[in-house]
């Protein structure tokens, strides 16, 4: 973990990352900074609805058919992705490494359960299933993050399950053993730190993978229009027929932003993956 | 079932104190295999890993286990630390058998039995400084407050020698060398002031020249603390310089065992005798002898049928075939479990 | 005759903190038809060297200066091509841990064949008969060549290992620690094997170790290496019989002896320098219990004491005295300056 500095200086991809992370963070937080507007509000200017206005002026980016400001729906945009991406990705690699560990120490029928659990994830398709709670539980961010975290914690479970049996076999843990360590602490005290660093890889693989799939759910409709998200934009723009009208500000945006941010995620998580795994470093 | 017999060796607590240590009765562990895709276990389809072993160990004496791969020995050192449970036989640890042990008794148990592992770059966690992981041990067991443990971890890195001690508190493993290793190892093993210490090769991995060092340091040590131990090797030569007694081990059963002079000087199985043959000695001199016995060890697969060793064995006879040979007496405390010394001769 | 000569060779490491030469400056002779020990520790250079023999250095090592000659050709200098017709063919390596090189994936027969049919030029005929001898050479069953490298026990992958080396017929083989993993009884039949193969096939053979008594049983005459340099050479009784460099009687002292068993081992405290940095002078010097003012300062050179004895130290006319004070412990535990 010490060497972080170290590969970001080495690795200008990670770097880069970090900065649009960074960047992205920032906008998130300062939204209502950048833009006066709110992204739900449909502008009047005297009696006239701003819609369909060029990029431009008080508008940077023109307005939607509704009239509202793209500018402010893109800023503030960056609040759900990045909601969604961490919070999913967190409860992702948090289920995933416990199930991972428990499953990959205790061996037996444990790990037979929890493995065909995972199988099981496996087997359902993610749309379908966010269809089935959006329709029971309503359209909510949130209910995407649930989809999310009851099922794709599977490959983090089976990476770290993996590390566990290689761990398990590691001198030092016999040796815990031997001193009188219970099996909780050998869990918590030697094999989980040693499992954080791929737990935390594969963590920061899903934040990408987590604001794409926001996107996609959002602009497949099912996403929570309370909240304008880049795919809820995307959504907006495709049956206002944005396309066909040539209104390349309003459906370029959101893509790009969505484009950069997961792009971000992957190139952090291969300067990281350099950290963990020294030999793919160049000599 | 053979009935333990008590070795008095040299170095051993004085006659008159409590019994042995440490009383292995008959104790057996089979490991099973699987085949076919279901996991369906065939009878019989079982691996031969400990079979029938019967030892005490006598208070303060230094047992030498020695065999070549496969012989049990290792399997045997994680029985005598209850790592595995036997599958038959039992062991009995001060007079208390170590498969009742639960809850505290067991944690007991393990401040009394230590270990010393044979990868000294793997024995501590790698994330953990040297401080912390011989800080460990105080920590499961509840010893000493958190100043007192500070100065326990102190002394402690002085006893093995790595001085100044405190410059080791804040290093990490990988910035030691393999015998600085191997001490903090030793170190770490007697934090709880164990009675038993179970070393597993514990210099196999060492530089030839620093070998030495860990060696006198691990015999200064058990002798000072009247520890009982026990030596895992398949280096002979080792087990001559450490232990009063020695027990030489084949596919899972004692081939013979006494004190260390006779079984290495005067050895009557054919087995013991095969391995000082084969021993490379530092003395060009020494003419190498001719060694008729094939290399290979067969695998201890299924119920054991006569004398383990009678496929490479230059005298075998027709009952080695189908009676698996007792240990019996063949010197002063000397045992092996040969026909050859049987009631037959 | 020297079979391969090497001239102040030296092998240097590229490393994230510097260069480091993991061997300095190295003379050495093997002679036809002769086992010749390497005997030294880890980070000695050994292993190195027996590579930069045959050129198969890791990616940031190289051949940094000296000789390499064997039949008049200089293999330093030889450019990858011209290098091949060697390789193999009249060198041939069992690298450290050979049994776990070969590919898991293909029967054994047909790793052999590759070596015969590509390398070696054979017909697929020709090529099965001669695995067939190679296997009858190095002892191992005719019938292993159908099976799997893991279908093979530790000593039988070794003898594998040693068969692909031989199959071409080379003049010279290098065994980096080619028993060190394997059983007693194993141990010294393979060790038999190489001695006799000597015989049999005019092979010489440098066998690379860290543990002497393979050496005593094995070696016609041996080398001593430490920290990259050559320290003492001679025939192997003469080398334990009358050791030269206080390295040796150090390596002897604190190997146990099964047969003649010590009362004390007397280890060699301290460590071997880092080589980014080597110190000037000995590199023995911080651990010698002989360590005298000239020895700090100045590298002692490589000296033939007597015709075929070879030792680095300055004080090697001093050899028996110094032989005698060597058995006493306490003057290992400081070194002397």
């Amino acid at each position: 973990m010490g060497n972080t500095w170290g590969v970001l200086q080495h690795d200008r991809f990670a770097l880069a990352g970090v900065c649009l992370y960074a960047l992205f963070i920032a906008v998130a937080m300062a939204a209502p900074l950048l833009s006066s507007f709110d992204p739900q509000q449909t502008i009047m200017q005297g009696d006239q609805l701003m819609s369909n206005q060029p990029p431009g002026g008080t508008f940077l980016l023109g307005t939607t058919n509704v009239g509202r400001d793209i500018f402010t729906q893109l800023v503030y945009g960056a609040r759900p992705a990045l909601t969604v991406g961490f919070v999913a990705a967190f409860f992702v690699a948090l289920i995933g490494t416990v199930v991972g560990i428990v499953a990959g120490f205790y061996g037996g029928w444990v790990d037979a359960v929890l493995m065909r659990l995972a199988d099981v994830a496996f087997g359902i398709p993610f749309l379908p299933l966010v269809i089935v709670l959006v329709a029971f539980l309503g359209p909510s961010l949130w209910n995407i993050v649930l989809t999310m975290a009851l099922l794709l914690w599977k490959d983090t479970a089976r990476v770290v399950r993996a590390q566990v049996l290689t761990l398990r076999e590691r001198g030092f843990v016999e040796a815990a053993r031997v001193l009188g360590s219970s099996p909780r602490r050998l869990m918590l005290v030697h094999i989980a730190p040693n499992v954080l660093p791929i737990a935390l890889l594969y963590g920061s693989l899903a934040v990408g993978w987590a604001i794409l799939t926001e996107a996609a759910v959002s602009f497949l409709g099912f996403g929570d229009p309370m909240r304008i998200s880049w795919g809820y934009m995307l959504q907006d723009a495709y049956i206002s027929q944005a396309l066909s009208s040539g209104q390349y500000n309003w459906f370029v945006p959101p893509g790009i932003c969505i484009m950069l941010v997961v792009m971000a995620g992957y190139f952090i998580s291969r300067g990281y993956e350099e950290l963990l795994f020294p030999r793919l470093r160049r000599q | 079932m053979a009935r333990p017999s008590t070795l008095e060796a040299p170095g051993a607590a004085p006659a008159g104190a409590a019994g042995p240590l440490v009383v292995t009765e008959a104790v057996q562990k089979y490991f099973p295999l699987r085949r076919g895709l279901f996991g369906r276990r065939a009878p019989g389809e079982y691996l031969r890993g400990v079979d029938g072993v019967s030892v005490a160990i006598p208070r303060g004496s230094s047992l030498g286990i020695a065999g070549e791969s496969g012989c049990g020995k290792t399997t045997l050192a994680r029985l005598l630390l209850r790592l595995l449970t036997p599958t038959a036989g039992r062991i009995l640890f001060d007079d208390v058998d170590l498969s009742t042990l639960a809850g505290p008794a067991l944690l007991a148990f393990r401040r009394q039995a230590q270990l010393m592992l044979q990868n000294p770059y793997e024995a501590v966690n790698p994330r953990f400084t040297i401080g912390r992981a011989l800080m460990e041990p105080l920590i499961i067991h509840g010893i000493g407050t958190r100043a007192d443990r500070l100065d326990r971890v102190v002394a402690a890195l002085g006893q093995v020698h790595l001085h100044p001690p405190e410059a080791f508190l804040d290093k990490f493993p990988h910035q030691l060398s393999g015998g600085q290793l191997q001490r903090v190892g030793l170190a770490r093993a007697l934090m709880v002031d164990p009675i038993f210490l179970v070393a597993d090769e514990p210099v196999s991995m060492l530089d030839v020249s620093v070998r030495a060092g860990v060696l006198n340091l691990m015999r200064t040590i058990s002798r000072a603390r009247r520890l009982t131990t026990v030596y895992i090797s398949h280096d002979l030569s080792l087990v001559r310089y450490v232990c009063d007694t020695t027990m030489i081990m084949y596919l899972g059963s004692v081939a013979e065992v006494g004190p260390t002079d006779a079984v290495l000087t005067r050895p009557k199985h054919p087995y013991t005798q095969l391995l000082l043959a084969a021993a490379p000695v530092p003395d060009p001199t020494r003419p190498t002898p001719d060694i008729a016995a094939p290399e290979h060890v067969p695998t201890p697969i299924g119920p054991a049928v006569g004398c383990p060793f009678t496929d490479r064995c230059p005298h075998v006879m027709p009952i080695c075939r189908t009676t698996t040979p007792p240990l019996t007496v063949v010197g002063p405390k000397q045992r092996a479990a040969c026909h050859l010394y049987g009631p037959a001769h | 005759m020297g079979l391969l000569t090497l001239e102040d060779l030296r092998v240097e490491y590229r490393t994230a903190r510097g260069v480091s030469a993991a061997v300095d400056g190295v003379t050495l002779e093997i002679q036809e038809g002769e086992v010749l020990g390497l005997v030294g520790e880890s980070g000695c250079g050994k292993t190195t060297l027996g590579r930069a023999i045959i050129r198969v250095l890791p990616r940031n090592g190289r051949i940094a200066g000296g000789r390499m000659v064997f039949g008049g050709v200089d293999l330093a200098a030889l450019s990858e091509v011209e290098m091949r017709p060697y390789r193999w063919r009249e060198i041939a390596m069992v690298p450290q841990a050979a049994m776990d090189s070969l590919d898991p994936v293909y029967r054994l027969g047909d790793q052999f064949a590759e070596v015969l049919t590509i390398t070696g030029g054979l017909t697929r005929a020709a090529a099965r008969a001669r695995a067939g001898d190679l296997c009858d050479l190095v002892g191992l069953d005719r019938h292993r060549l159908a099976g799997y490298p893991h279908e093979l026990s530790g000593g039988m992958k070794q003898r594998a290992a040693i068969a692909l080396a031989l199959a071409l017929k080379p003049r010279l083989l290098v065994a980096d620690e080619p028993v060190t993993a394997l059983d007693v009884v194993v141990q010294h039949h393979i060790l038999r094997r190489l001695r006799d193969l000597k015989e049999t096939l005019s092979l010489s053979v440098l066998l690379i170790t860290h543990d002497i008594s393979v050496i005593a049983q094995t070696c016609d005459r041996m080398a001593v290496m430490y920290a990259g340099k050559i320290v003492e050479v001679g025939p192997t009784r003469d080398v334990f019989a009358r050791a030269r460099h206080p390295y040796m009687m150090g390596l002897q002292n604190s190997f146990p002896n099964l047969v003649h068993p010590q009362e004390t081992l007397i280890p060699v405290e301290g460590v071997p320098p880092d080589l980014l940095n080597p110190p000037p002078g000995c590199r023995f010097a911080p651990r010698c219990p002989f360590a005298v003012e000239p020895c700090l300062v100045e590298s002692p050179p490589l000296r033939e004491l007597e015709p075929g004895r070879w030792a680095a130290c300055h004080r090697a006319e001093e050899a028996e005295t110094l032989r005698g004070q060597a058995q006493e412990a306490q003057r290992w535990r400081v070194p002397a300056l």
